[in-house]
Parts: structure tokens; C-alpha cells; sequence
């Protein structure tokens, strides 16, 4: 079994025990602990545009029905049927008005609502033996979204979502917000690895440290040249609320001149700047910083680079969401989504969509060096000697919990930021983690994380 | 004559819609090929359904496997 109180003691010392990465037992308590108390992401509204629209997606175990209603009503329908439990939508995405189960025929408008069943008067009585209007599929818990992504959750008393990020929102209109229709999404592509789910969450919330040694061949072969040592580590880490990322250091220039070099064009520049918040803008025009990985915990991960995708350097900016889906201890499937402005031009959408699958998706360079590690962490992290390992994940503490990482000169939003390597980000994080894993000891157990690990929500 | 069929479906139902023209007219032909069910829908009966709103086919669908003697 696992003994919590050590656990959480380990985590917040920075010492990570290598098992985390492979237990069963571990991967239980994350189910019905962590899993079943936060916001999970679901489905973007843009991937259910129509009446009737519906695509199939999991929290862990549970599937659910995401759907627009006839009405227009985004709603989460848990897939079983009412009836002998068969899972009622099987395809993974479709449009009907109803949903008709395949084993005995029981029919559901796509509002939820159990509207019809073979013989119901021979079988039932009718109403004498089953009130068919009382009957509806069993909705989610709780269902909320931000700025179109549709979250649920589990449990009924959760804090409301906007809440539960809290500024980490601001980081994630970057990504969202950057005209006033928003994003809309392509895909997803969906494979399955052989990796614990946690290792691509941490790593996208904040290790820029494995760029410039895990991607070298991506500088080497001329796709992306941000990720050179000596320029990674100028960018910010940020976490803020229940999220954090990555930043690249912009060359100097205007708020104008720094979109472009990322590779925006005007048009869009222009709505950026009529879109973001002042303290966005300067995030980007004074601070410098551009955001590239992020994390919103539990689970959802997004990337914004700027690869050059042809022979004659054209660079393209693209944006990426990504869910660790979690199958077991030792596998995870990964959705991979394309996302782009909905008012940007229709060549814009062209390069930048060739940009993703340059990078990320199952045929992008950036994920099959990243996916290599994460599998080999797994299986070394399963035996007995892994037991006895704790991975020194302190980077940019001393030995005394001072901070040797360094703040940025300047920087305009909210939560905590650093410049240079560290790993400020993933202790945040797995902090999280371990506080989600229902663990209800000696309070004084609980002792708080390193001062320069906290994530000061709203202290700038 | 040959009819252009324009096959709609999804995971729950696949239907074979046609345009049928009669001695003096049209009509609009939806068949089911897994029962071999047929309607035969005139002008007239179309535009009416514009005017129905989806509980009409939600009342249809309470017997899931077509109507049902009593």
C-alpha cells in the first residue's frame, strides 16, 4: 500500500519516489481520489457546432456522451443505458436527434431524456410499470467551460471552474482568446503509450530543461531554432492558480514586431491587440516573453510554437491542446488536437495546421522524442529498486529551500514567475497531485511547499 | 429510370432517400433497407414537416422497432 504521509512529505521536499510513475495501488487512488474531485476537459464547443452533434469522451473509466441538444444545449450524458447498461453511443463522434440503444432499443432524445421503448405497454404496463418521463440518461456531476472548452466533473460540490483555474485563465486566453470567436479545433488524433499519464502533464508545465537535449535534432535539421540551449533558458516558467508553462524570450521590438517574428500576420496581430488585456499585451511587448507549453491540472496540456515549415524560412506559428488520458498505471492515451484563431485566414489555418504536424501529432518530431523518454521513465520506474530511489527533481532550490532561480526584470501577469531553468513548475504541480490523492493525516504533515515554490495566486 | 440514391446514416439508423417521379408528379421516397420499409412523401406532406419541430419525430420514435399492435 501506499503510505501517503511519506508520499507527500517527499513531494514537497522536491525528492520524487520513483514508483510514482508505476503503481497500481497509486493509480487507484488517482481514480477515485484526484480524478473524481477535479474539472477534467471533455470536448471544445467547436467540435459540436450543430444540433445533434456529439463526440464520445472519457474521464478515466466513465464515458460520456458530449452533445448539442436540438435546442442547443451543450449537455454530458453518462453512455450507458438506462436499461441493461450497454453503452449507447459507440461511435466516437456523429450527429442524431436521438439515440437508440443497441440491445433492447430503448431510445433517448439527445437532450437525455428517455423517450421511447419497444412494447411498452405489452412489457411494462405502460406508466403502470415504468414512467418513461421520469427517466433520463444520468447527466455529469458538474459541467462548466472556459472560453468554449467544456470541462466536467465527478463530484456535485466542486468549486465552479473559473474558480478552480483561477489565473491561470490569464496564460490560457494566449492560446484562447485571440479574436473574439476564439479557437476552433481539428482532430483529435488519439493514440495510446505505454507511459504513465503524470510524465507528459509535468513536462509540459514546465520543463523547459529537456528542449535543448531531447529536440536537438529538431534545431539540427533547421524545424524549430528556439529551442537552442543558450536561448531556452532565457525564457519565464509561470504558475498561477492550477496551471503553469513555458516561455521563450522574443527578440527586442514592438508589441507589432514581436507577433510577426513569431510569424502572425497582421491581420491577426491587429485582433491580438484588440483582444488582450493591457497586461496581456505587455506580457508580450515589455516582459518579452512568448507563451510556448503549459499544463492545466489535472490533465490538459497545450503548445504554441513557431516552426519554420518550408525551404525558403517561412515560419508559422501553431497551437496544440493534448489530454494524458489515463488507461492504467503504465499507459495513457493521448488526444491531440490542432487549434487555430476562427477569424484567421484560410492560408493562415493551411501553414500553421502543416506547422502542427511538423512538430506534434503521432507524425510530429517534437512527440516521438518526448514519447521515447517517457516510456523508457515508465518501465525502469516499475521494479523493486525504484522503490528505493527518490528523483532529485529540486532544480533551482538550495539546499536550504532558498531560491537560486532568478525572477524575470519585469513581469506582467499574475502568479509566479522565474527565468533559466527549474523545476519550480513540476513541484507546483505534483504538489497538486499529492494533495488530490485523499490523503487526511496530521495536518502538520502537510507541511507547505518551499516558500519559492509557492504560487502566490494573484501576487504579482 | 435509374434513381440517384443519397444514402444518410449514422451509428443508430441508415436510410436510402430518392426522388421518385410519378406519371404526373414527384414524390420523395425514404426506405429503411434493413426492414425494406418505404414512405412516399408528396410536396405537400414535406412541407409540412417544416413546420413540425423535433418532438413530432421524438413521439414517432417512442416504439423504437415501428408501430405496434395493440
Amino acid at each position: 500500500m501506499v503510505n501517503l504521509a511519506e508520499l507527500t512529505r517527499d513531494i514537497r521536499s522536491g525528492m520524487v519516489p520513483a514508483y510514482v510513475y508505476n503503481d497500481a495501488d497509486l493509480f487507484t487512488l488517482e481514480r477515485d481520489h484526484l480524478f473524481a474531485r477535479s474539472w477534467v476537459f471533455l470536448a471544445h464547443e467547436s467540435e459540436i457546432p450543430s444540433p445533434g452533434d456529439y463526440v464520445v469522451r472519457r474521464i478515466v473509466d466513465d464515458s460520456f456522451i458530449v452533445v448539442r441538444d436540438e435546442q442547443g444545449v451543450v449537455r454530458v450524458l453518462f453512455n450507458m443505458c438506462l436499461h441493461r447498461g450497454m453503452q449507447l453511443c459507440r461511435a466516437e463522434l456523429g450527429n442524431s436527434s436521438h439515440f437508440r440503444c443497441p440491445y433492447h432499443g430503448w431510445s433517448y432524445k439527445n437532450d437525455g431524456r428517455l423517450i421511447g421503448l419497444p412494447f411498452h405497454g405489452d412489457a411494462y404496463g405502460g406508466d403502470r410499470g415504468l414512467v418513461k418521463k421520469e427517466q433520463r440518461l444520468l447527466p455529469a456531476p458538474a459541467v462548466d467551460s472556459y472560453r468554449g472548452l467544456v470541462f466536467a466533473s465527478l463530484d456535485p460540490d466542486v468549486v465552479p471552474l473559473r474558480d478552480y483555474l483561477g489565473d491561470f485563465t490569464f496564460y490560457l486566453d494566449f492560446y484562447l482568446n485571440q479574436s473574439p470567436d476564439g479557437i476552433e479545433l481539428r482532430g483529435p488524433q488519439r493514440w495510446r503509450i505505454k507511459s504513465n499519464w503524470k510524465i507528459g502533464a509535468e513536462n509540459f508545465c514546465g520543463d523547459s530543461y529537456h528542449t535543448p537535449q531531447t529536440h536537438t535534432s529538431v534545431v539540427e535539421v533547421g524545424l524549430f531554432a528556439e529551442p537552442k540551449a543558450n536561448k531556452r533558458k532565457e525564457g519565464a516558467l509561470y504558475f498561477a492558480g492550477r496551471g503553469g508553462g513555458t516561455t521563450y524570450k522574443l527578440p527586442p521590438g514592438t508589441f507589432e514586431e514581436k507577433l510577426r517574428y513569431v510569424g502572425y500576420p497582421d491581420e491577426m496581430i491587429t485582433r491580438m491587440r484588440q483582444n488582450w488585456t493591457p497586461e496581456q499585451q505587455r506580457v508580450v511587448a515589455e516582459d518579452g516573453f512568448m507563451v510556448s507549453a503549459a499544463t492545466a491540472f489535472p490533465n490538459l496540456s497545450f503548445v504554441h510554437n513557431w516552426p519554420q515549415i518550408n525551404a525558403d524560412g517561412l515560419i508559422r506559428p501553431f497551437i496544440s491542446l493534448r489530454q494524458w488520458q489515463p488507461v492504467s498505471e503504465s499507459e495513457t492515451e493521448v488526444l491531440s488536437w490542432y487549434a487555430v484563431d476562427a477569424n484567421a485566414p484560410d492560408y493562415y489555418k493551411e501553414e500553421s495546421y502543416k506547422a502542427y504536424l511538423m512538430c506534434f501529432g503521432s507524425s510530429g518530431m517534437f512527440e516521438q522524442d518526448d514519447v521515447e523518454n517517457w516510456v523508457s521513465i515508465t518501465s525502469t520506474a516499475k521494479g523493486a529498486m525504484a522503490r528505493r530511489l527518490l528523483l532529485n527533481s529540486r532544480m533551482g532550490l538550495g539546499l536550504d529551500d532558498d531560491v537560486i532561480s532568478q525572477k524575470p526584470p519585469s513581469f506582467s501577469g499574475p502568479g509566479r514567475a522565474y527565468v533559466g531553468y527549474g523545476e519550480h513548475n513540476q513541484r507546483s504541480w505534483l504538489s497538486l497531485w499529492s494533495q488530490h490523492l485523499g490523503y487526511s493525516g496530521d495536518p502538520a504533515e502537510h507541511s507547505p511547499v518551499p516558500a519559492g515554490d509557492a504560487a502566490g495566486e494573484g501576487d504579482r | 429510370m435509374a434513381e440517384d440514391i443519397l444514402v444518410l446514416a449514422n451509428e443508430f439508423a441508415e436510410v436510402h432517400v430518392s426522388k421518385v417521379l410519378t406519371h404526373n408528379g414527384v414524390r420523395l421516397r425514404i426506405r429503411d433497407p434493413k426492414s425494406d420499409r418505404e414512405v412516399l412523401l408528396c410536396p405537400l406532406e414535406l412541407e409540412s414537416l417544416t413546420w413540425q419541430d423535433s418532438e413530432l419525430f421524438t413521439s414517432l420514435l417512442a416504439t423504437p422497432h415501428g408501430p405496434e399492435d395493440s
